[in-house]
């Protein structure tokens, strides 16, 4: 009995996450390449839902290898992004700030964009992610280096009161 | 609040469309180290003559030298270890604060003398360097593998080396001239040329010759050169190294 309850929980989960409010998701993911640069460990919530458009803000932790005598930089991709569409299949861009902070003491920032698709349906936890994510340099001089990030995320749903 | 966000977008747009004026420096310099006695007079405030000495090793020693010169009655004295340990062994001397952009011809040129003739492999001479905020001074250098000059690039691109079959050794235990003329492009519009001798044994076109900032490993180039060393700028052998150094001249040529 109790094993078969546990099942038909199981498979009442995704429906349960479904009829969840969007704003009270949670979202971690492991963007390799991408906006965190050579791969990233992000946590992403919802703020703000109007129509199909779904807006987040984003922050994660990345290494960025320098050299034995520079040490290695601690990066902190923080972004805003929005996700544009009413079923699984969506539109995702977003701009922030790649902060770096090395072993030595320096510091840095570049601007990570990103366009791409997500593939995230409402009855289930895993989603998807393939990005176009430039890096622009935009402190002392004009860049934009081209890149690109694919990322596997899991949903979170927050306990309603 | 809407204030300070204009305020920091303007301070960002300033320091965007001023990098040149920020960052100016002198095109030129030359030094035959005739007019110093000990090394420390070399490095006087506001890089006066030069800037800065690396010497990684204890041991590695920069002396002004009069028993050989290459004209007048100076010379400047490398006296480097081998690297065997963790620390790459260098001693070498850097002009920083200079200002080479995009578009512009550096030409870095002088005597050297490489005392012994054991085989020396990634012993590297001169470098052209950037400053940048996030990276490990990317750039360019000369290197001497197998006895031979090629062009290491310390950013991702291959070496250039000398045409197979015609390569020249660097000539030991004598004076030689390196004359090493750059055309600097963060796309492929760069030229590298290296004299050895007053004989061209490098000629390459269509390179990029100047870093660009790249994931978040190097950040913050600008599009530049700043700083010129010369010595043993490092010496990736197991031997020590004796080197002379004589009749620097580092300038904008175009």
């Amino acid at each position: 009995m109790k094993k078969s309850v546990f099942i038909f929980l199981l498979l009442c989960m995704p429906l349960l996450a479904a009829a969840q409010d969007v704003l009270s998701q949670r979202y971690a993911f492991l963007e390799l390449a991408g906006s965190g640069g050579l791969g990233s460990l992000n946590y992403e919530r919802p703020f703000f839902q109007k129509n199909n458009s779904i807006f987040t803000w984003r922050a994660g932790l990345s290494i960025a290898p320098i050299d034995k005598n520079n040490g290695f930089g601690v990066v902190f991709p923080l972004m805003a992004n929005v996700m544009i569409g009413k079923n699984a299949h969506k539109l995702e861009a977003g701009l922030g700030q790649g902060i770096t902070f090395t072993t030595k003491g320096s510091f840095f920032v570049r601007a990570p964009a990103a366009l791409g698709y997500r593939y995230q349906p409402a009855d289930k936890r895993v989603f998807y992610r393939v990005t176009y994510t430039p890096l622009i340099s935009y402190l002392i001089d004009f860049q934009v280096e081209q890149w690109f990030g694919a990322s596997i995320g899991f949903t979170f749903n927050k306990k309603t009161k | 609040m809407k204030k300070a966000v204009i305020a920091a977008f303007g301070v960002l747009l300033f320091c965007g469309c001023s990098k040149e004026k920020y960052f100016d420096g002198p095109e030129f310099y030359t030094d035959g180290f005739e007019n110093y006695n000990v090394l420390d007079s070399l490095l006087l405030p506001d890089d006066l003559y030069w800037s800065y000495t690396q010497l990684t090793i204890p041991g590695n020693t920069i002396t002004v030298d009069t028993a050989r010169k290459h004209s007048g009655n100076k010379a400047l004295k490398f006296d480097g270890a081998g690297t065997t340990g963790e620390t790459l062994s260098k001693c070498s001397i850097t002009k920083q604060h200079m200002a080479f952009w995009e578009g512009e011809t550096v030409r870095l040129s002088a005597w050297y003398y490489v005392e012994g003739i054991a085989p020396l492999e990634w012993l590297f001479l001169m470098d052209l360097e950037e400053q940048a905020a996030i990276g490990a001074g990317p750039g360019m250098r000369l290197a001497l593998v197998n006895n031979k000059l090629r062009v290491e690039f310390k950013f991702n691109q291959p070496d250039i080396l000398q045409n197979t079959g015609t390569e020249l050794e660097l000539p030991r235990n004598q004076w030689v001239q390196l004359e090493w003329e750059v055309k600097l492009s963060q796309k492929k519009k760069g030229t590298v040329k290296l004299w050895q001798n007053g004989q061209l044994i490098i000629d390459s076109k269509d390179k990029i010759t100047l870093p660009k900032d790249f994931i978040y490993s190097q950040q913050g180039t600008k599009g530049m050169y700043s700083s010129c060393e010369f010595g043993m700028t490092a010496n990736g052998t197991p031997d020590p190294v004796k080197i002379w150094v004589d009749d620097v001249r580092i300038e904008r040529v175009d």
